[in-house]
């Protein structure tokens, strides 16, 4: 039995989620008894099997092409597709990022596996179940992959943290012959994120969809000035809304961000956003949902309407300043 | 020799662009859900359904299309009960030519690739330019459906796009895709192409009484879904549970003020925070 961890790599570096992909893949090794490789798409000389190697203690198999340089859905899908087929592995391990579910879910059906993405840990009972979120947090399912198939499956960051190793893998280098893709990468582009950097606030009073309208941020606004060294944060739809620019948003896409003091107004806690904020030293929840999933990441809850809540505490911090 | 698609070009007969979007119909994200009898998923009555956010930024995106080439014709397709038809109505509402769905009563509990194949068999033959489909739903939220679908009907595709632009000809789509923290992914494709849209990309319109009262009373195709060649199924749900009311989260219950109060002191209990006096001005909202 094998399982192959696909590593990410971005501008000559290998990703921060694929060293925790690694240690997901060595837990799931450990339980299943399968051999754990890791695989690496890259172009030539780079050194980056051999840095995945160094970093994980795992073997990793370099597959090397010139077109392998940047990321491209074609080139990645074919390659792996190429290289696994006849190898039947029992688990394929991709991180749950923009660049991850852009392949991952093709290599399953060239594969004829199943898919499960966004996987946030595995349980071992008579078989091998993987957990997954839906709703927005606010159900969990487990979903066990079709017998004697690959099961491709896309972890979410931070599922595992990554081990520190003493012994490096071997790392060797197979090339891969393939012509360009039909897809062509145009580089990369800086989304314009304004001069707010959120991860140097100690306070960060954090806006979502329940704050209703885009004149209510006044209040959030007004909490935030109670609080030294404060900024305002905002989960995506917010942003998306146009009420608060891109530099506010917290989150995958956004900054991530771990402040002393977290206040969520608003807030459902989606996977999205909770992954750039579940760091915070304390995590204050308000919502009128009492189901949300915020409350699962906050360490104190409160179930209020925050336009109505929001003046008492300002009221109160006002009292404590007398 | 004169390249035929080169003539058709400078004589501005280019032919139409057809774009099918893919829509799913999901319940308001702060309903109440419940585990179906089945144990499987959550149970789909009582609740209020709505056109999935990152489908509606799909259509929005497919309608600025038809706005700029004029010659475009956007079909709407879901898979789905009866109901789903309120959602692909909405759709025609805002500016999709035509709607289709396929019926598939448990489409909620089937796997992506299912679905998918149902799509790709539906679609194969109907030669779409552009295929346009949420990043993932807000209920299942697999992420998995568009990238799927492009590998059946072996189509370039690009996810999570938050800005495109179809080339003049008609023949090519510049995608921009975003990454983490800011970063986006630039990329070309051929048509046809699939592409996924990540809701911030627009911000969709409302759709107008008179589109609300000229879509009312049309036709939509319903397509069998055992009409329709089905991948094998994969993978499946063993079981579905609401998580436990965690732990951790201390919960502060009673009236606002006194609520209030009690925050103020945990949070300078647990965490070292300076705390100034907010200005008066303005201050009479409550």
């Amino acid at each position: 039995m094998e399982i192959f961890v696909i590593a990410e790599h971005r501008q000559g570096r290998i990703r921060q989620e694929s060293l925790e992909l690694a240690a997901f893949g060595k837990k799931l090794a450990q339980v299943c008894g399968a051999k754990l490789a890791g695989l690496i798409l890259a172009s030539p000389g780079l050194g980056l099997p051999q840095k995945f190697a160094g970093d994980t203690g795992m073997d990793v198999i370099g597959l090397e092409n010139d077109n392998f340089s940047a990321y491209n859905a074609e080139t990645y899908a074919n390659a792996l597709i190429k290289f696994l087929s006849g190898r039947n592995p029992a688990y394929v391990l991709v991180s749950h990022t923009a660049t991850g579910w852009d392949f991952a879910p093709r290599l399953a059906v060239a594969l004829k596996g199943s898919c499960i993405t966004g996987v946030a840990k595995f349980n071992e009972a008579d078989r091998i179940f993987f957990t997954r979120s839906i709703c927005n947090g606010k159900i969990l399912t487990e979903i066990a992959p079709a017998a004697d198939t690959t099961a491709v499956l896309t972890v979410m960051p931070g599922a595992c943290k990554p081990e520190a190793t003493d012994e490096p893998g071997k790392a060797e280098t197979v090339q891969i012959k393939m012509g360009p893709p039909s897809s062509r990468n145009l580089g990369y582009t800086e989304a314009k994120m304004g001069a707010l950097d959120l991860s140097k606030a100690e306070v960060i009073i954090s806006a979502g969809r329940g704050i209703g309208e885009v004149e209510k941020l006044e209040l959030i606004r007004r909490l935030a000035i109670c609080f030294e060294k404060s900024a305002i944060g905002a989960s995506r739809p917010v942003v998306d809304a146009g009420w608060l620019p891109l530099e506010h948003q917290v989150g995958q896409t956004g900054q991530i961000v771990r402040p002393k003091l977290y206040i969520a107004c608003g807030i459902s806690g989606a996977i999205q956003h909770t992954a750039g904020m579940s760091g915070s030293e304390l995590i204050v929840a308000i919502n009128t949902d009492p189901n949300a999933n915020i409350f699962n990441i906050a360490q104190i809850g409160v179930i209020q309407d925050l336009h109505q809540f929001i003046p008492f505490l300002i009221e109160q911090i006002r009292n404590i300043n007398k | 020799m004169i390249d035929i698609n080169a003539m058709v070009f400078i004589l501005g007969l280019g032919a139409m662009v057809k774009i099918l979007v893919c829509v799913k119909s999901v319940p308001e994200t702060e309903s109440n859900f419940k585990i179906n009898s089945a144990g499987n998923s959550y149970d789909q009555s009582g609740l209020q359904y709505k056109v999935n956010e990152y489908d509606l930024a799909a259509i929005e995106e497919a309608v600025r299309v038809k706005e700029k080439f004029k010659d475009v014709e956007i079909t709407v397709l879901s898979v789905g009960p009866a109901r789903v038809d309120a959602e692909i109505r909405k759709a025609m509402g805002l500016g999709c030519e035509r709607g289709v769905r396929i019926d598939e009563p448990k489409a909620n509990e089937k796997d992506a690739l299912e679905i998918a194949s149902h799509i790709a068999a539906w679609a194969q033959d109907k030669n779409f330019d552009l295929i346009f489909c949420g990043v993932m739903s807000e209920d299942l939220q697999r992420c998995s459906i568009g990238p799927m679908l492009a590998q059946l009907l072996d189509l370039p595709c690009a996810t999570t796009v938050i800005y495109l632009s179809l080339s003049d000809d008609c023949k090519k789509i510049v995608c921009q895709r975003e990454l983490e923290a800011g970063l986006r992914e630039n990329v070309e494709l051929k048509l046809p192409a699939l592409v996924t849209i990540q809701t911030g990309i627009n911000i969709p319109r409302y759709a107008s009484l008179s589109n609300v009262l000229r879509v009312r009373k049309m036709q939509i195709p319903v397509i069998p879904s055992n009409t329709l060649a089905t991948a094998t199924v994969s993978e499946g749900v063993v079981k579905a549970s609401l998580p436990e009311r965690s732990k951790v989260c201390q919960f502060l219950e009673g009236d606002p003020e006194k609520v209030a109060e009690q925050l103020i002191e945990k949070i300078r209990e647990r965490v070292n925070v300076g705390l100034k006096s907010p200005p008066l001005m303005g201050e009479n909202e409550s």
